[in-house]
């Protein structure tokens, strides 16, 4: 865990309180679920582009759309999950073979644009029209256990607004690391601060904020002042900690290895929060407007395939619970958008607003949740059931939401008035 | 700094428009609005609708935002005894040749088109292929085009119409052989250019770069396309209203499954527009050199792939030069121009539903009428308005602690030590795959869209390696006194002027003191040298200096 060299200053989660005190509208509502959802720790994957819903998780032919299932496919069952199998996509299977039992499929959640960039925003905060935190900063904000880097960015994209000093970017080519060592102005040829010149200008300068912030005479300064703080704070603990934690990244490495310097901050308790993009094969992205259903199914086989290495190095590392990390860490796969049913001229799919997810972790019961109509629109849902249900649910980017805040311990109904979680995620 | 020498070229007064007077200082200010001095002390949470910076400061931030250096320590001084000449300066700076690249960063926040990937890359070109040094150099030479068109209408004082009617663009010098255009011979760098393939006179929306960071497909049409000129040149963002696809058809298509009337009202607008751009529908959007030109050929095709007639806001439109007149003519147009500037400035949106930030846009909307549709003017009246100058706020919407942009930091270093922070060709402070544009906080364009307002980590730690550059260079090029000592007048005045200079504030003897004794601690540990690198990366990082 990480030490505090300075006795002077508040740490980040006084700030934080003290800022939640004097501007109510940082205070997280959280749900009185217990320790166990509060420190549950959260790993997003964003496949790019907009994933075909029907290459795996919607069986086409349960569907009265008159559309077949693509070449060679079946669909199968494995425990309560109802999937599109092919052997062009072994690792699919082996995947759900593996972890079925954890590994919850939403359908039929509406994104409502078809428009890469405002898709992205609204599967990540339910909001298209606003600078709102997403869903890992406002997880990662309402931290209890006052992580070093609460949302960490390993790349893809990022919204935030009252919690944005959460958010912390590795850079897509491990930037972060030659920041924290000083190498990144090697190449300017130049030498940073080091040792004790170094640690003495730290000292200074956490004075200089605490300073500003015993001075500031407007909510503003009051804010910036303490967020600079708990960053020139955060900033001096990360550097005592770069030598057991490697924060580069190789992009030219397997997904698994690009993640390396994330799960180790996850292992550590650094993190609650990881979102790292997912590119596909090749990073060709999943904007398959052309020749859809072989992009689409290389992709989920490599995303599967990196998933089934994901999961095993989460089982083989070892949460501040003391539990194997797989236990704390709850999965996210998603994509901003969903395909059209209609094959376009190109033998691709275009855009369309409804889509899946897929989450998968300990406290996830594995199945099944919503479903399509025939005419590939998501059904309204009976959300502690999963059922489709006409008296129920359409459901929304903000429910998968609420559901993931919800797992992480937070109260959505002050969130997200309006959407509650879809309860089946996890049992009911 | 000569007074004599700015009044002899200073703009003249701006006249501030509707809802808006002067006050004694010769700002304009919303009628009815407390401006109070420097030193009221109302407590937190208990400010007056505005209270303006102190002078030093407020010259500080207008520096910064027109100019992207700070003030020199004469044009403090100079402001410190005589509080109106902040807008003196201001006025000068709107002539700096420097505006023009501030201008370029202010609309790459909003317009998002100097993006670090793009459909097309430089190495599918002959002429580029194993010089990745260029790389990228070729991203913002595309990126850039728009952007850099509407900057130089802006300082070369012509009128906003200009941007969707000027018959020429800016081109530069890496595309000149691969774009067809006039690039002037043995030039480097941006020009002045007119496209050779015979494309309308249409500003903006002539430019090649516009349309390769908003790119089209053959299932799109270029509804994107009509979607962001809305979005960029009416201040309609149509993108922003959620949407949903409630029934399918037999046949599916996109069009035909709308049916929210929320849908309807929108595709009413967008299709008949991206009808209007289909000279530059590629058919192959990865194609560069069908991508380079201007098919005049294929400009009917929008009415018929996508079934309407051309038209903007339901004016009927004939080609693309034709678009271009009827949005200079469309008020949206003139008022988005003043939303795009106002916002730029004042660092936060403005909120349509609020009475009180739609009157201060039609004010400042009359200002800009009254001169005239120039920006220059505009700007001096949007800097002049409370708002833009306040150091605190009644109104929470009010950013009166800004960031510096990643833009600022780095030409903030670059004009203090010469620092520039570079790899590969790359410019670190201005991308992203391997620089650190959006993690000092700034906007990729394409999964960043709005700029931070709060400090966080990785910001702090690329302002720290930012000023340690500074302060490196500072002391390698003898801008301190290497042998004079704490208590001597040289090393007073030096350190006191350094901070004078980064902070616009004078430091309190307590101020000077603690940096003494940071000098003596690293000093007493390492050397001189260092020491003074840690006291002036001290100072470059201080609360203070890192906002505006």
């Amino acid at each position: 865990m990480r030490r505090r060299r300075y006795a002077t200053g508040p740490s980040r989660r006084t700030i934080m309180h003290g800022a939640a005190l004097g501007m109510g509208g940082l205070v997280l509502p959280r749900l009185a679920r217990g320790q166990e959802a509060s420190s549950r720790r959260f790993l997003f994957v964003f496949c790019d582009g907009g994933w075909d819903q029907s290459t795996v998780f919607v069986p086409y032919s349960d569907l009265d759309v008159g559309l077949p299932l693509e070449a060679d496919s079946t669909v199968e069952e494995i425990g309560a999950l109802r999937f599109v199998d092919s052997p062009a996509r072994p690792f699919v299977r082996s995947f759900f073979e593996s972890w079925h039992d954890r590994t919850c499929i939403l359908n039929g959640f509406e994104v409502r644009s078809i428009v890469h960039e405002r898709c992205r925003q609204l599967v990540l905060t339910g909001r298209a029209d606003a600078a709102v935190d997403d869903w890992p900063t406002l997880l990662a904000a309402a931290a209890t256990d006052d992580p070093l880097l609460p949302a960490l960015v390993v790349s893809g994209p990022s919204f935030s607004a009252d919690h944005g000093n959460a958010v912390v970017r590795l850079g897509e080519s491990g930037q972060l690391s030659g920041l924290v060592d000083g190498s990144s102005l090697e190449l300017a040829g130049v030498s940073a601060l080091s040792g004790e010149a170094g640690t003495a200008v730290d000292r200074y300068l956490q004075g200089r904020a605490q300073a500003f912030v015993d001075a500031a005479a407007t909510e503003r300064d009051l804010r910036f002042g303490e967020r600079y703080h708990g960053a020139l704070e955060d900033g001096v603990a990360l550097g005592e900690l770069s030598g057991d934690l490697d924060l580069s990244a190789d992009t030219s490495k397997r997904f698994v290895e690009q993640l390396s310097p994330a799960l180790d901050a996850l292992e550590q308790g650094l993190s609650r929060c990881v979102l790292s993009r997912n590119l596909g094969v090749n990073d060709m992205g999943y904007d398959s407007h052309s020749d859809n259903a072989f992009l689409q199914s290389i992709h989920q086989d490599q995303l599967f395939s990196d998933l089934a290495d994901l999961m095993a190095e989460l089982e083989s590392r070892t949460g501040t619970s003391g539990q194997p990390l797989s236990e704390e860490t709850v999965v996210v796969v998603f994509s901003e958008m969903g395909r059209n049913p209609q094959i376009n001229g190109q033998d691709g799919r275009d855009h369309w607003t409804w889509t899946s997810a897929m989450i998968v972790g300990a406290p996830v019961r594995g199945g099944v949740v919503g479903g399509f109509d025939d005419s590939v629109l998501g059904l309204p849902v009976d959300l502690s059931t999963g059922l489709a249900d006409a008296d129920g649910v359409q459901l929304r980017a903000s429910h998968l939401g609420a559901t993931l805040l919800a797992l992480g311990g937070l109260d959505p109904s002050e969130l997200l008035p309006g959407y509650d979680p879809v309860s089946a995620v996890w049992g009911g | 700094m000569s007074l004599l020498w700015l009044g002899l070229i200073g703009c003249g007064p701006v006249p501030c428009g509707d809802g808006l007077g002067r006050d004694n200082e010769g700002r304009c200010v919303a009628v009815g609005t407390s401006v109070m001095g420097d030193s009221a002390d109302t407590g937190v949470g208990e400010v007056a609708e505005h209270e303006s910076l102190p002078a030093p400061r407020l010259l500080r931030r207008l520096s910064l935002d027109l100019r992207g250096v700070l003030p020199s320590t004469d044009e403090l001084d100079v402001v410190e005894s005589d509080a109106s000449a902040v807008w003196t300066y201001r006025d000068a700076w709107l002539d700096d040749p420097r505006l023009e690249e501030r201008l370029v960063a202010l609309l790459a926040e909003r317009w998002h088109t100097a993006v670090d990937d793009h459909l097309i890359h430089y190495f599918e070109y002959p002429e580029f292929q194993g010089r990745p040094e260029v790389e990228y150099t070729f991203e913002r030479a595309l990126g850039e085009e728009p952007l850099r068109l509407v900057a130089r209408i802006v300082v070369d004082d012509r009128p906003w119409t200009d941007v969707v009617l000027a018959d020429h663009s800016m081109g530069h010098d890496l595309l000149a052989d691969i774009w067809p255009m006039d690039y002037p011979e043995g030039a480097e760098g941006w020009q002045e250019v007119r496209y050779t393939d015979g494309r309308p006179a249409a500003g903006v929306l002539a430019t090649n770069g516009l349309w390769w960071r908003y790119y089209t497909t053959d299932s799109n049409l270029s509804r994107g396309r009509a979607a962001a000129l809305t979005r960029l040149l009416a201040c309609e963002d149509f993108l922003s209203r959620p949407i949903s696809i409630s029934a399918a058809d037999d046949g599916g298509s996109l069009g035909s499954v709308l049916e929210e009337p929320g849908c309807v009202s929108c595709h009413s607008t967008l299709d008949p527009l991206a009808a209007t751009l289909f000279g530059f529908y590629p058919i192959n959007p990865y194609n560069g050199p069908e991508n380079a030109t201007y098919h005049l050929e294929r400009e009917p095709l929008g009415a018929e792939l996508l079934g309407v007639a051309p038209a903007w806001f339901g004016s009927p439109v004939n080609g693309l030069e034709d678009l271009a007149w009827q949005i200079a003519n469309d008020e949206r147009f003139v008022s988005c121009g003043v939303e795009t500037f106002t916002e730029a400035l004042w660092r936060r949106e403005l909120a349509h539903d609020e009475p009180e930030d739609r009157a201060r846009v039609a004010a400042l909307r009359e200002a800009f009428v009254v001169g005239e549709l120039r920006v220059r003017p505009l700007l001096a009246a949007i800097t002049d308005h409370p708002v833009y100058s306040a150091g605190a706020s009644s109104n929470p919407a009010d950013d009166t602690r800004r960031l510096l942009s990643p833009h600022q930091v780095a030409t903030v270093a670059q004009d203090l030590s010469g620092f520039s922070w570079e790899a590969d060709g790359f410019d670190l402070m201005r991308s992203d795959t391997t620089g650190y544009r959006i993690m000092a906080g700034g906007v990729d364009g394409l999964l960043v869209t709005r700029a931070q307002v709060d400090p966080g980590l990785t910001a702090a730690l690329v302002w720290q390696r930012v000023a340690e550059g500074v302060a490196a260079g500072l002391v390698e090029q003898g801008a301190v006194p290497m042998d004079a000592r704490p208590g001597d007048s040289e090393f007073n005045d030096t350190l006191e002027a350094f901070f004078w200079r980064v902070t616009a504030r004078r430091p309190a003897a307590e101020e000077t003191e603690a940096l003494v004794a940071l000098f003596d601690e690293v000093s007493d540990s390492e050397s001189a040298e260092v020491a003074w690198q840690a006291v002036l990366s001290a100072v470059l990082r201080d609360p203070e200096a890192v906002t505006r």
